[in-house]
């Protein structure tokens, strides 16, 4: 129940009062039960309460009003640098202006025509910047509230009841709305739904059904990203090429994975997820290496050993699979909780595979 | 329980471990009172495994690594076999509750499932056998007298009868037991302590006993501790010696071989050994699992003093099972129970927002037992379900109030208010709501105990006012009907879907999950 202590008080007063009774249903039509209409009482009956999710209340709001931490690095009090920004910024614009301006008159002065073909080029520019503008905006939105719903999932796993619950797997449910490959994971979690009881039981059903599939589609990227990376770079002459290859490879990686949680990042969205994962890696860093540098090392080592070039791209492999890792973990709108989180040591494990498998052909080859 | 005894349980042990290897077997216990929902669970379970039904939390199911569920060839040939058939049928059909049992039965379902874990999956070959037994719960109340000797059971029933609620059913027996004295003093002092005499008087005795146990049987329920329980149900053992006995007062005893005493001492310890001992070994010392059914809901119907008693009775007869960590080298010889589901049945009698109260009384209920068996290093759950959900949930907007309610046919004869049901009509009802704090469905208990001591002219006044106040919630009204079985959904071919249920998939996944793996 997450009722306030006054309102549980005031259902408390009106339980009092609640005597069990009996009305008597009139099924003349197939589906709908009514109350018979000669009932002096006039009494009404919902059957089945709507399932189908409403944006009623926002529920990031009413999530984040009574547990915002305080962040204390928001407050960082008077600073002379954002008011030095925005007034080079603003004079930076009026300069572009002026700079519009005139590039427009002067191609007026020189002949008509060019100066109208200027203003339609200007119109198309600006339009394509807005509306460039508005999708980033969609996305960032996209991108904070996969956040809110990941923490509200988590608040639904301690104090949830069926019905907010029930809500939480529609959202679900609309979110990968657009996916055909879910469809039947989405009609199979839909006709199960009124069968369950349990917020826990309601939410794991949503992880398991939906969201796992999800999981396979997204570690399935990491692997392949993973490899990928580590082919090239075992196999490539420059060490530029390398670099180029490993961020391209990444960056797509995360966009793929990104998307396929319901989130397709723009530009901006892209970047600010990066900061995410870059700040994830940060803070898990020291886990994971506690975990997996010990395989890590003597992965690199024993590569190494047989050449430096295939061990390189192994370490090349592991890092973009941690960044793979960590963006699931940052984009996936649900914790890990009933299904399997994917584990850097199975990206690692197909990894030596491959590298092993290399390593035959090189070896047979000469 | 004799050395004798613990040696034919470890062998018929060692026997089942032998047969184990060729074919895995789990033996589920459903325990529960009469009337608690056994034989409901047991069909239920059965035909959404079998029918591939809806068990969305039951995971290997759901995850389709239970590739077939089919109903296996009895393996003990003189135990007749569930009549699963029947009673799918009674509840599909002609829209009944199955009949109340009346002897023991047993069903063996044949599951193959693959292994998550490569280990097993070489090691098991993937085959699972799950036996079920069902039986009829007055029998369960026996166990309670394994522990005890003639003299202590004489003296707990004449505790019981001279308890309120049993005195008006037992004034006749109480009277005859009151004139055997005269009697048998009579015969004393004329010297026809003969065998004739005793048997016929022992004979009156069980008579006048078994009445009052069957009266008090239909007044209070399945949950009164009412001993001996085949005395209620005794099929064709009717009459022998075994159930010719009674409890006679204290002050009868004595040690001479031939009196009535000695008699009645020898009987009972003869139904316990041929009677109790077997129903015990053969069911009960042999299970790996168990569910407990309780039908919390009629406890609650009847009020307090029921509740206690059904706390009393349960804590009695879980005493008598073995908890404890599986371990495959004690399992030789000795099964012990690693885990225990206890249930509170009929959840679909209330709507799913009270589910949280309901287990949190059951909670309460089983306290003491779940304690002994966690120490025991058991495994303990405490679960709200419905094996056949009979109702569906829908707001009833009455007087300006939301009332969370159930829309269903109930049961004829059933009877709310001034309504009574007619078994046609499908209604809308609310059974009123549970109380929060669990504690205060038991308090009230202690609470009018107290009453008859403390009663002044005053006091009448106050206790009035007292059930005005709301700490004392369970004045509050709670009436829980019976609604008949649901109309089932059917595909299109005609074939009913499986039955719809409340958390009996994650019952399932409890008992079987970790053996499914």
């Amino acid at each position: 129940m997450t009722s306030s202590p006054s309102n549980s008080n005031k259902t408390r007063q009106s339980t009092k009062a609640r005597k069990p009774r009996a009305v008597k249903l009139d099924r003349s039509s197939k589906k709908h039960a009514a109350p018979t209409p000669d009932e002096q009482t006039n009494a009404q009956l919902s059957m089945a309460p709507s399932t189908a999710w409403q944006e009623d209340q926002d529920p990031i709001h009413s999530l984040n009003n009574d547990q915002q931490s305080p962040d204390l690095t928001l407050k960082k009090g008077w600073s002379l640098a954002p008011i030095f920004w925005s007034a080079f910024t603003g004079l930076f614009l009026l300069a572009f202006g002026v700079w519009l301006d005139d590039l427009i008159r002067t191609l007026f002065t020189r002949f008509e025509w060019l100066g109208w073909t200027g203003i339609a080029l200007l119109g198309l520019a600006a339009s394509s910047l807005l509306i460039f503008l508005l999708r980033e905006g969609l996305a960032l939105r996209r991108l904070a509230k996969l956040d809110h719903l990941r923490k509200q999932a988590e608040h639904l796993y301690e104090q949830g009841n069926k019905k907010s619950a029930t809500r939480f797997a529609n959202q679900m449910l609309t979110l990968y709305a657009q996916q055909p490959s879910l469809f039947k994971a989405r009609q199979s979690l839909k006709s199960d739904l009124p069968h369950l009881f349990d917020a826990d039981a309601i939410l794991a059903q949503t992880e398991q059904v939906l969201i796992s599939q999800i999981d396979a589609a997204a570690n399935h990227r990491v692997h392949q990203a993973a490899k990928r990376v580590a082919l090239v770079t075992a196999l490539s002459p420059r060490a530029l090429f390398d670099i180029l290859v490993v961020l391209i490879e990444t960056i797509r990686m995360v966009r793929a994975i990104a998307q396929s949680y319901g989130n397709r990042p723009g530009f901006i969205a892209m970047l600010k997820l990066s900061g995410h994962i870059a700040g994830h890696l940060a803070i898990t860093g020291g886990m994971a290496a506690g975990e997996t540098l010990l395989q890590q090392i003597v992965g690199h080592g024993l590569a190494a050993r047989l050449s430096a070039k295939l061990g390189e791209g192994l370490l090349n492999g592991i890092l973009t699979a941690r960044i793979g890792l960590a963006t699931i973990a940052l984009c996936r709108p649900m914790p890990f909780k009933h299904a399997p989180a994917p584990t850097l040591g199975a990206v690692i494990k197909a990894l030596r595979d491959q590298s092993d498998q290399q390593e035959g052909t090189d070896n047979r080859q000469p | 329980m004799g050395l004798f005894e613990e040696a034919r349980i470890a062998a018929a042990n060692l026997s089942d471990f032998a047969s184990d290897l060729t074919e895995p077997s789990l033996r589920i216990g459903v325990t529960g009172l009469a009337r608690a929902g056994k034989t409901i669970f047991i069909s239920s379970s059965l035909h959404n495994m079998i029918h591939g039904g809806r068990l969305p939390r039951f995971e290997a199911h759901s995850n389709g690594r239970i590739g077939s569920a089919d109903i296996s060839p009895q393996p003990d040939s003189l135990i007749p076999r569930f009549r699963y058939e029947d009673h799918i049928a009674d509840l599909t059909q002609k829209r009944i509750w199955p009949v109340s049992t009346s002897r023991t039965s047993q069903v063996r379902l044949g599951l193959k499932y693959q292994s998550t874990k490569s280990i097993k999956q070489t090691l098991s070959g993937g085959r699972l056998a799950l036996d079920l037994v069902d039986y009829p719960g007055e029998w369960l109340l026996d166990l309670t007298l394994m522990e005890l000797d003639y003299r202590g059971w004489s003296a707990r029933s004449f505790e019981q009868a001279a308890k309120p609620n049993y005195g008006d059913h037992a004034i006749d027996w109480l009277a005859f037991a009151v004139s055997l004295t005269a009697e048998l003093e009579a015969a004393t002092q004329t010297g026809t302590n003969e065998e004739p005499a005793t048997e016929s008087l022992a004979r009156q005795a069980a008579h006048h006993f078994t009445d009052y146990l069957l009266r008090a049987k239909k007044a209070r329920g399945a949950y009164a501790l009412l001993t001996p329980g085949r005395f209620l149900m005794p099929g064709d053992l009717k009459d022998s010696p075994a159930l010719t006995f009674a409890p006679l007062p204290d002050h009868l005893y004595s040690k001479d071989r031939k009196s009535l005493w000695a008699m009645m001492e020898k009987r009972f310890e003869a139904y316990k050994t041929s009677i109790i001992l077997p129903f015990y070994r053969d069911h009960f010392a042999r299970l790996d699992r168990q569910v407990v059914l309780i039908d919390l809901l009629a406890a609650l119907n009847e009020g307090p003093e029921t509740l206690a008693e059904l706390e009393e009775t349960m804590g009695e007869i879980l005493k008598a099972f073995r908890p404890g960590k599986r371990f495959w080298l004690r399992n030789l010889v000795s099964r012990r129970i690693d885990k225990i589901l206890f249930a509170a049945t009929k959840a679909d009698h209330l709507h799913h927002t009270s589910h949280d109260r309901l287990e949190a009384i059951l909670q309460r209920l089983v306290e003491r037992a779940a304690l002994r068996a966690e120490a025991a290093g058991a495994e303990i759950s405490c679960m709200a379900i419905a094996a056949v959900r009979a109702t569906q949930e829908a707001t009833l907007q009455m007087d300006g109030e939301d009332l969370p309610s159930l829309v269903g046919i109930p049961m004829k004869g059933e009877s709310l208010g001034e309504d009574e049901f007619d078994g046609k009509t499908e209604f809308a009802l609310f059974p009123g709501d549970l109380p929060k704090d669990p504690d205060s469905v038991f308090k009230a208990v202690d609470s009018e105990f107290e009453g008859p001591w403390t009663t002044n002219e005053g006091d009448l006044t106050k206790e009035v006012e007292s059930v005005s106040e709301p700490q004392n919630s369970i004045h509050d009204p709670l009436c829980f009907v019976k609604f008949r079985p649901p109309e089932l959904d059917k595909t299109a071919e005609g074939m009913p879907l499986s039955l719809p249920h409340i958390r009996l998939d994650r019952a399932l996944d409890f008992l079987l999950g970790d053996s499914l793996t």
